[in-house]
């Protein structure tokens, strides 16, 4: 007798097989971040600290106490800024290079290799080896700056014969955008080169016989047709950068003073290594609807711009 | 006046010749179609001709001047190709005006009145505000010609341009593309694997085999003039028969292919025994597929009779049927190529 | 003309080179360097000046954690990328093909889902860690670090499979396998590089990832390399510097190059499941 054909047939029926074979996602998501993110809002409406675990309704407390910080308004500064100028800077990079490695040249293996480096290391890894390049005392680029009698006693850079990169509000805060650009340029252009080899060569030959010069074929043919996949690009980055912890934590802890700190590192500092996890999650909470923003308006031009 | 001088070109990509030693003329004004099936080349060639390949070895001049080292764009060729190309992300005005302001030498006014007058011949002035994807097969079509013919080049490339076109869609789009190229008076080269295409549009035919031109001539002389056996086989719907006769093939069109007793005149005709095993009623016409005693068995005979002949024919049994003399064709048996009458 | 776009590629393309891989060559020199070479201001910084030395590779492999950290890093990425895979998967294909009109939305949903960071969510997590008794060990890792690389596979999957053409899966079942099996022997071997796209960015992260290993484990032993080779070379004040160096390029190398060779893979897995929707 042949089992029940409803059971047989189960692995058919797509009805049940599909939530079926999404639901391990959707249960672990669920469990796993959107509870958290509740329990996140809950601690940021209380008082819990590490020491006291119980939860006390405190209203908007904790809010209005670390909007009153410089660090926190610093912070709130820096995380935008050092967002925006590193995305900046990266999306014109990697552009240029996504272009340039779309060509055939010799060595082109051995350039991809070295390009990928800074993405294949921890981050914290790399930047702790920046920590050293920038060091206060003994930063090579210090000693080629000597060297090319840029740096020391009377010459243009100051009579010190270190530039103190770390140790000084702006050349800080640039050296945070230039490590968190220096680390994600491997990515974006791995993206943009997807895009670029994704547009189809008889568009790129109508052009060219069309008469179109390379700068034409480059900003009114391929720039616009790679715009949807910039967009994904640029979506990663910003979330990449808002949300890193580790580059500030490891480079300058925020310093000097509090003139390169984040939020997320000051929601660290706050929370854990300061006990008050309530104080903490409020300031991550901050971090949220900038973020949701960002994305929702990234992906509906994103959206606006598909050509298909 | 040859506009077009195509001569020794030849094109190897690594160890093989896509293209192989082709000479060509092609004459101002006249529409060639360059007939073959895949991988026979055509393709290259025409890509050769608009520059976006360079040649192994030969030269292209066009309108005069030697263009075998000169880049797409200063060749004054236009080109259409098979998915037609159009720029997803622009208006159908501003595909048409890409051309030409890449020639940057129009004003804004210029451009605009240039436009506006190409969609005018071809029609479609109200589609110029709308996106690639909103437009329908024979419709993209037509943009695509457009914007070739906007910048009034010497030579028009078209690269199987209606194969993306459904059946129906096709004949009437052939017929709008013959006249269009008339009207114009542009000379035009048109690539295809479709013969009954290439008979019906071009002015001239160039069958292409493996990197060669195997004939050029009108539509009639590769058809009733085959020069060898590929050109009579890959011509007509279904091709010429092709019996081996010992040390010569010997060839005749279905159409020829008829009873005995539907003689007019018997100004010497061939006569074989023919046993007819399968019938097509297509229609119009009746296609006969059988084998002809004394040949080889697998060698299918095919024979095309019109509906207004009367076909009293058993199956299965030997028939009379019949080849006039001069739609006889004989082909040496070792090259293929078309040699005299021989005596049967 | 085309020497002059050669030389364009090259002039274009070396200084990026040197930008990227310049501190690794440098990270790699001073890990050989002794401390009197090291600490002297005035010393040529690419030059050994004085002879080089394995003190500090030996310091890094066999005085500290180090090696327990690869093993971690490595255990847990493993173990990370074969749950993304084995949930992902079937998420991926549920949403492009049986789930219909809102699968798009949901595949958005996972991406937004994606865009809630770490940062925001430790605190909380932690508490979580610590009643699943997960605390200090690495297990709170492979159980979390999934709710980061889940929605974005899924999400990347969901594209990768809406571009395969459904004739394939169809003409399976119509020769009798079922869809479930259609999708075992159909869909996935021509999904090879959305996988390795996958592979890649879920073990990038499970490598990369700070915050959480920072938080969740405290002894020395349990420590991912991410967060023990900063913890455990800096004590107090003092920079083991050439150590910490050693540590970044021994893992940088290695990756790195397999990375490259599955580079073709893993922009073709982009394109199929980013770009082409």
């Amino acid at each position: 007798m042949s089992p029940n054909p409803r059971f047989r047939y189960l692995t058919d029926r797509e009805r049940v097989l599909g939530p079926l074979m999404l639901a391990p996602a959707v249960l672990y998501i669920i469990g796993l971040v959107g509870f958290p993110f509740l329990l996140s809002i809950a601690f940021s409406l209380s008082d819990v600290t590490v020491g006291d675990t119980s939860l006390d309704f405190v209203g908007l407390a904790n809010f209005r106490s670390v909007i009153r910080t410089p660090e926190f308004r610093r912070g709130l500064v820096n995380t935008v800024f050092f967002t925006l100028a590193a995305q900046l800077i990266i999306i014109v990079l990697a552009n240029i290079l996504a272009l340039a490695l779309s060509q055939n040249f010799r060595g082109k293996w051995l350039a991809r290799t070295l390009l990928i480096l800074p993405w294949a290391t921890p981050v914290a890894l790399g930047t702790l080896g920046w920590l050293w390049l920038l060091d206060s005392k003994f930063s090579p680029f210090d000693w080629v700056l000597v060297q090319l009698a840029l740096l020391g006693p009377d010459t243009l850079l100051g009579p010190s014969a270190h530039m103190n990169f770390l140790a000084r509000e702006y050349l800080a805060m640039a050296s945070v955008i230039g490590v968190q650009v220096w680390r994600l340029l491997p990515l974006a252009t791995v993206i943009l080169s997807a895009g670029l080899s994704s547009i189809d060569q008889e568009l790129l030959d109508q052009a060219e016989v069309d008469g179109a010069s390379f700068w034409r074929t480059l900003f009114q043919v391929k720039l616009p047709l790679i715009a949807p996949i910039m967009s994904i690009s640029l979506l990663f980055s910003f979330v990449f950068i808002f949300t890193d912890l580790v580059v500030v934590f490891v480079l300058t802890r925020g310093g000097p003073v509090y003139y390169t700190m984040v939020l997320p590192v000051w929601a660290y500092f706050k929370g854990i290594s300061g006990g008050s996890l309530a104080e903490g999650a409020a300031i991550a909470l901050f971090l949220f609807p900038v973020l949701m923003a960002a994305a929702i308006l990234i992906l509906r031009t994103a959206r606006r711009m598909e050509v298909a | 006046m040859a506009i077009v001088e195509i001569s020794g070109l030849k094109k190897e990509f690594g160890e093989v010749p896509a293209v192989n030693g082709v000479d060509l003329s092609i004459r101002q004004g006249e529409l060639l179609v360059i007939l073959g099936p895949s991988g026979c080349g055509k393709t290259t060639l025409m890509r050769l001709i608009a520059g976006l390949e360079q040649p192994t070895e030969g030269q292209i001049s066009i309108a005069g001047e030697d263009m075998t080292d000169r880049p797409p764009r200063a060749r004054g060729v236009a080109m259409v190709f098979q998915s037609y190309a159009l720029y997803p992300h622009m208006t159908v005005f501003k595909n048409i005006a890409f051309p030409l302001k890449a020639q940057g030498r129009f004003t804004k006014g210029e451009i605009e009145e240039k436009v506006r007058w190409a969609a005018g011949v071809l029609g479609i002035e109200k589609l110029l505000d709308r996106k690639p994807r909103q437009l329908s097969g024979g419709e993209r079509q037509r943009v695509a010609l457009c914007r070739a013919m906007v910048k009034e080049p010497s030579v028009l490339l078209l690269d199987e341009p209606l194969s993306n076109l459904d059946a129906k869609l096709r004949a009437s789009a052939r017929d709008e593309l013959q006249r269009f190229q008339r009207r114009l008076g542009i000379t035009t080269i048109f690539v295809t694997h479709d013969q009954i295409e290439a008979m019906g549009l071009g002015d001239r035919i160039a069958v292409m085999l493996a990197g060669q031109v195997r004939q050029i001539g009108t539509p009639e002389q590769i058809y009733h003039d085959s020069g060898d056996t590929f050109v009579a086989t890959f011509l007509g719907s279904p091709g010429m028969n092709l019996l081996d006769r010992g040390d010569y093939t010997l060839g005749f069109r279905p159409e020829h292919f008829h009873p005995k007793r539907a003689q007019r005149d018997s100004n010497g005709e061939a006569e074989f025994s023919y046993r007819v095993s399968r019938v097509e009623n297509l229609g119009a016409d009746t296609l006969l597929y059988g084998t002809v005693d004394g040949a080889s068995e697998e060698a299918t005979v095919i024979a095309r009779i019109p509906s207004t002949m009367n076909l009293p024919v058993d199956i299965g049994a030997s028939n009379p049927f019949v080849v006039q003399s001069e739609h006889l064709r004989f082909f040496d048996k070792r090259t293929g190529k078309r040699t005299d009458p021989r005596p049967l | 003309m085309k020497v002059l776009r050669r030389a364009g590629v090259y002039f274009t393309v070396l200084p990026f080179c040197f930008f990227a891989a310049a501190p690794f060559l440098w990270m790699l020199i001073t890990t050989f360097k002794q401390d009197r070479d090291l600490y002297r201001a005035q010393n040529n910084p690419f030059l050994f000046n004085d002879p080089p030395t394995l003190d500090n590779l030996r310091l890094l492999l066999f005085e500290t954690n180090y090696l327990s950290f690869v093993r971690n890093s490595a255990v847990v990425g493993l173990l990370v990328v074969l749950i993304t895979l084995a949930v992902a998967l079937p998420a991926g294909y549920s949403l492009a093909r049986l789930i219909g009109k809102w699968g798009e939305r949901a595949g958005i949903g996972m991406f937004l889902v994606y865009l809630v960071p770490p940062t925001l969510l430790f605190i909380p997590m932690f508490r979580v860690v610590v009643a699943l008794g997960l605390k200090d060990t690495i297990w709170s890792l492979v159980v979390v670090y999934p709710t980061i690389s889940i929605p974005f596979a899924t999400w990347l999957l969901m594209g990768f499979f809406k571009s395969i053409p459904p004739d394939l899966e169809e003409a399976a079942m119509v020769d009798g396998y079922s869809r479930l099996t259609a999708f075992f022997k159909v869909v996935l071997p021509l999904s090879i590089s959305g996988i390795v796209a996958v592979i890649v960015f879920t073990f990038t992260l499970t490598l990369h990832e700070f915050i959480y290993a920072l938080t969740f484990i405290t002894s020395s032993t349990q420590r991912t390399l991410s967060v023990g080779v900063p913890i455990e070379l800096v004590r107090g004040d003092v920079f083991y510097w050439q150590s910490l160096m050693a540590a970044a390029v021994l893992v940088a190398i290695p990756v790195g190059v397999v990375y490259s060779f599955f580079l073709n893979q893993l922009v073709a897995g982009l394109t199929m499941g980013a770009v082409r929707r």
